[in-house]
């Protein structure tokens, strides 16, 4: 039996069932707890919130049993990624910098919301350290396990990162959907190696309000979840203005969840040049895959992609560098030494490599904003490989060396600066038998068609089923 | 400066080592020798990916503006 047969099979089903009165909150709960529990070989779990998932759950079917309506996620299960603040407790954000930190007063946004729509949070899940890396390796709380194996039995491999903890509950069955944040691929780069369905919305979409930043120009929120409905419905829940993050667009809720297959596939093209190698072969079936599911003939170019790429590595560098230079300063002990040379790094970076690369994120926005207006949705691929083993440094893809702890977020990275939505969804590689994603890029606030076209491919086989838990 | 005709920092031609040993502890930063050829290394990556963005637009310093803030006006196209 599989960990999400024991929880149960999606989020719209346990939110039918619940309001339906076949099964109570309080023993989803409960399955999801049990599934929980059976998972720790994952390490995907910093804290789990066991009588708050609890008293919700009793909440709900209290509502229920008095004929209250209930949230279009009532009695849902979900993860958060232990940088989204819950109410009385230290935000971990995968660091022991954050150990003196005061516990947090309010829960995030992103939580308080799907709570209003019924979801219950079971847990806050691992990270990379302050979700600066791309592997589910981190120096406090050790590497998050990917429960995708090749042929199952083979070495435990990367998730994939920052938001590697959700990842891996979701791609195991135990949650139907999670909370992630997305930097530079922070959702992107987990849901491809583990096989799930990810949405980075537009920058400014969705609240940052509570969460624990990183790079303030860059940080997005995100739902990762097993399938793109569900992906779908968090997000619509997640919608909403929120006076805690200044950079949050006026912009009021567009729900997107109804509208997926009504809509049909929006044109689609292919990112070419930079998208186009080192990839594995598995990947390079994906996107042809892909391609041909939405009839995307036409090859388009991003001349500055690759140097899109690198200012987001300085930008990213820089800010982060930034935030934590007084704690760097005064507690430096208290960083993994990976993360806290890097960040003493981007502490000294010199404003003008800063200035030229936001002037270059200008450039690259425009290249890409004006391919969008001929193609509104373009496919990329997400990592340029399946998920490595634990620990590894450097892979051969496509006869080229890569530094694979950094460069698995290549194709992620390219187009963040640009903020335009993204939808990452997974098939199963022939080869490697592991997941590989492709990305959907969409216009600024079309959430609409990036998921329209993530559900069209899932329609034509980008789907895997939940990893059963031996 | 470099063939751009760029005055400020440039990371052409940049000694890591030495902008990090010197500039560290002006901003608070005490590294040990160790520390110094660790952080001179990140530092050096860092560089690398400045020069990428130089060489791909040599005419940056031109361009203007870089994305700014806009009193009481909402980008509404999703970048900052």
């Amino acid at each position: 039996m599989t960990a999400m047969a024991a929880s149960h099979d999606s989020a719209r089903a346990i939110a039918a069932d619940v309001a339906a009165g076949r099964i109570r909150a309080s023993a989803v709960v409960e399955r999801a707890l049990d599934a929980l529990a059976r998972a720790r070989a994952l390490n995907a779990v910093t804290r789990i919130h066991a009588d708050r998932a609890r008293d919700r759950a009793a909440a709900i079917d209290a509502r229920r049993d008095s004929g209250e309506p209930l949230g279009a996620l009532a009695g849902v299960p979900f993860a958060a990624k232990d940088l989204f603040n819950v109410a009385g407790h230290v935000t971990g954000a995968g660091s022991r910098a954050t150990d003196a930190d005061a516990p947090a007063e309010r829960d995030a946004d992103a939580i308080a919301r799907l709570e209003a729509a019924g979801a219950i949070l079971l847990a806050s899940t691992t990270m990379d350290e302050l979700a600066y890396g791309f592997t589910g390796e981190c120096e406090r709380d050790g590497a998050t396990v990917n429960p995708r194996r090749s042929g199952g039995s083979d070495a435990p491999r990367v998730t994939g990162g920052s938001s590697s903890g959700s990842a891996a509950l979701v791609a195991a069955g135990i949650v139907p959907v999670a909370l992630g944040s997305d930097t530079n691929g922070s959702v992107r780069v987990p849901a491809a190696l583990c096989g799930i369905a990810g949405l980075k919305p537009t920058y400014g979409r969705l609240s940052r309000g509570g969460t624990y930043p990183f790079v303030d120009s860059l940080d997005h929120v995100g739902p990762l979840a097993a399938n793109v409905a569900d992906l779908a419905v968090a997000y619509d829940a997640m919608q909403g203005l929120s006076d805690r993050d200044p950079v949050q667009a006026r912009r009021g809720r567009e729900p997107v969840a109804d509208t997926l297959v009504a809509a049909g596939p929006p044109g689609a093209g292919r990112l070419g040049g930079f998208f186009v190698a080192p990839l594995h072969a598995d990947v390079r079936d994906a996107v042809d895959a892909a391609c041909d599911a939405l009839g995307a003939r036409q090859q388009v170019e991003l001349p500055l992609a690759e140097a899109g790429r690198a200012a987001a590595f300085v930008i990213t560098n820089a800010e982060g560098g930034a935030l934590h230079r007084s704690a760097l300063a005064s507690r430096p002990d208290r960083f993994g030494p990976l993360v806290r040379d890097r960040l003493r790094a981007g502490a000294l970076l010199p404003a003008s490599w800063v200035s030229r690369a936001q002037k270059l994120r200008r450039m690259l926005t425009g290249q890409l904003i004006a391919a969008l207006e001929r193609t509104p949705v373009l496919i990329a691929p997400a990592t340029p490989c399946p998920a490595f083993p634990s620990g590894t440094e450097r892979c051969e893809v496509d006869g080229r060396s890569l530094a694979v702890r950094l460069d698995i977020g290549l194709y992620t990275q390219a187009l963040t600066l640009t903020g335009v939505p993204i939808a990452v969804v997974t098939t199963i590689g022939r080869r490697s038998g592991l997941p590989v994603g492709v990305q959907v890029v969409g216009r600024p606030f079309r959430e609409d068609q990036v998921l329209a076209a993530a559900a069209a491919l899932e329609r034509a086989g980008f789907a895997a089923a939940p990893e059963p838990l031996t | 400066m470099s063939g751009h005709g760029r005055t400020e920092f440039d990371s052409d031609g940049l000694d890591a080592l030495a902008f990090v040993r010197a500039a560290a502890p002006a901003i608070g930063l005490a590294l040990t020798e160790d520390d110094i050829a660790a952080v001179a290394a990140q530092f050096e990556r860092a560089a690398g990916f400045a020069r990428i963005v130089d060489k791909a637009v040599p005419e940056l310093d031109k361009v203007s503006p870089a994305p700014v803030f806009a009193p009481a006006r909402q980008d509404e196209r999703g970048s900052p």
